[in-house]
């Protein structure tokens, strides 16, 4: 009892700050074991290999030129600063009858006009580099374009990086740790170098989270459910997205994935046109940086990545980035991760203004021209 | 005397890491609606927190039942003496 009585009761003040105290001190032991600490993931680590049966939907389709698709409410002149290069190939294309399919994946019948015979072509004009190549075909403009805002004098620096791959292979995911495991981050510059592309972007900050599909490179890492949207990117070289309640892992990976992610969310409805609401809480929807990709048809796909969180560009909105989407003509767009995370890397450079000169990412996405067999 | 202070310890711990928790969930409710896709609330971890706050909370309200109790029986037994 005399035991009991000699202890003394700190002031009930002084006993809260502590309590408030060890509570910082246990987020970060949380921080370091949520996302700090490298582990593996459970993967399924199951390949999806490229079929050999061509996907007929997907073949007997013509391209559809950009000005086919109800273009939205932006500036006219952001309007014909992408669609320009992009209308006379496809109507040729058009013209051209297919005789004999390209296999499953590969797009060098279908835009015969867009790579070369092997060398490559490269020019950078008053802020508009491209790229061509055997494999490749990329044209990034700068832009800038209005945010939207009720006073309407403010925009946002926005890349559109536009191209078409002769396979669909030259699209390929790349991790910073070269497994898919997490706790492992890399600029994104060292990782395009690394895998000798030709651009690149960020991911989705795949391995962040324990739940939703990922299939990067025709490998499927993980089928489970999560309440984010999906996209698929198929071998045949449609994509395709999905909300939350309208996707299974399984199900995307035995149609064929090349590339699923699970984090977006969907930007376009099922027509093309932007959507109102999304997938995501507000604090989400408010003006930042961003990063997405958008798909015209098989083989030919875009990444969009907008500067923001500064004073000359403050980025956009959710419903900005899906109106800017459906502006340029995307069928389906998709947003990957956004904030600092958000860059683009050409050709030996970061040519985004990453906020904070950005931060290194577990993952990215990357053009590149294919080995000769 | 022992099991009294043994006790005691118990409940003054499990107090406070009841306001500990609490305030890591306040934290992490306000972080994931910044960034959903960090999954601060939807993983393993905070799975397992979740539990630990429930298993401390039912102590917590058991204990002050009994504590309740305990101080109306000394009341009752004030006033009878009256």
């Amino acid at each position: 009892m005399g035991r009991l009585k000699s202890f003394r009761r700190l002031p009930l003040w002084q006993v809260l700050i502590a309590d408030v105290l060890i509570a910082g001190a246990a987020l970060l032991v949380f921080a370091y074991f949520h996302h700090v600490r490298p582990s593996a993931l459970d993967s399924e680590d199951v390949e999806i290999a490229r079929p050999t049966q061509i996907a007929a939907a997907a073949w007997n389709s013509t391209p559809t030129p950009f000005a086919d698709i109800t273009p939205s409410a932006t500036p006219a002149a952001t309007r014909e600063a992408v669609s320009a290069p992009t209308a006379t190939p496809s109507a040729q294309a058009t013209a051209t009858p297919i005789p004999t399919p390209d296999p499953v994946g590969v797009f060098s019948q279908r835009y015969p006009d867009k790579f070369t015979d092997g060398e490559v072509e490269t020019s950078s004009e008053d802020g508009v580099y491209t790229y061509k190549s055997k494999y490749l075909n990329i044209r990034v403009t700068q832009q800038r374009v209005p945010d939207g805002s009720s006073s309407g004098t403010k925009e946002s620096t926005v890349y559109v990086t536009d191209f078409y791959v002769r396979d669909i292979t030259c699209l390929q995911n790349v991790f910073a740790s070269e497994s898919f495991s997490q706790g492992h981050y890399d600029w994104l510059a060292n990782m395009a170098e690394r895998a000798d592309a030709v651009a690149a972007v960020n991911g989705d900050f795949c391995t962040m989270r324990k739940y939703g599909v990922v299939i990067r490179n025709g490998r499927l890492y993980r089928s489970s459910h999560s309440s984010f949207d999906a996209c698929a990117i198929y071998w045949d070289g449609t994509m395709e997205t999905y909300l939350s309640k309208e996707w299974d892992g399984n199900a995307i990976a035995n149609k064929g994935a090349y590339m699923a992610f699970s984090f977006g969310p969907k930007l376009l409805d099922n027509n093309g046109q932007p959507l109102k609401k999304f997938n995501q809480t507000n604090a989400v929807n408010s003006r930042n940086p961003r990063t997405a990709i958008g798909y015209f048809e098989p083989g030919h796909y875009c990444f969009v990545t907008v500067d923001g969180r500064t004073t000359y560009s403050r980025g956009m909105t959710m419903s900005g980035l899906a109106e800017f989407m459906a502006s340029l003509g995307c069928r389906e767009a998709y947003n990957l991760d956004g904030g600092e995370s958000s860059s683009l890397w050409y050709r030996g450079s970061i040519i985004s203004k990453p906020y904070n000169d950005g931060r290194k990412i577990p993952d990215a996405l990357i053009l590149k021209d294919l080995a000769e067999d | 005397m022992k099991k009294r202070r043994a006790i005691k310890l118990v409940n003054t711990l499990t107090l406070n890491a009841a306001i500990i928790i609490s305030l890591m969930y306040l934290v992490f409710f306000g972080i994931d609606r910044v960034n959903t896709a960090m999954e601060f609330i939807n993983n393993d971890i905070t799975k397992w927190l979740l539990v630990i706050l429930a298993v401390i909370t039912i102590y917590n309200s058991v204990a002050r039942m009994c504590l309740d109790r305990k101080l109306d029986r000394k009341r009752k037994m004030k006033e009878q003496k009256r």
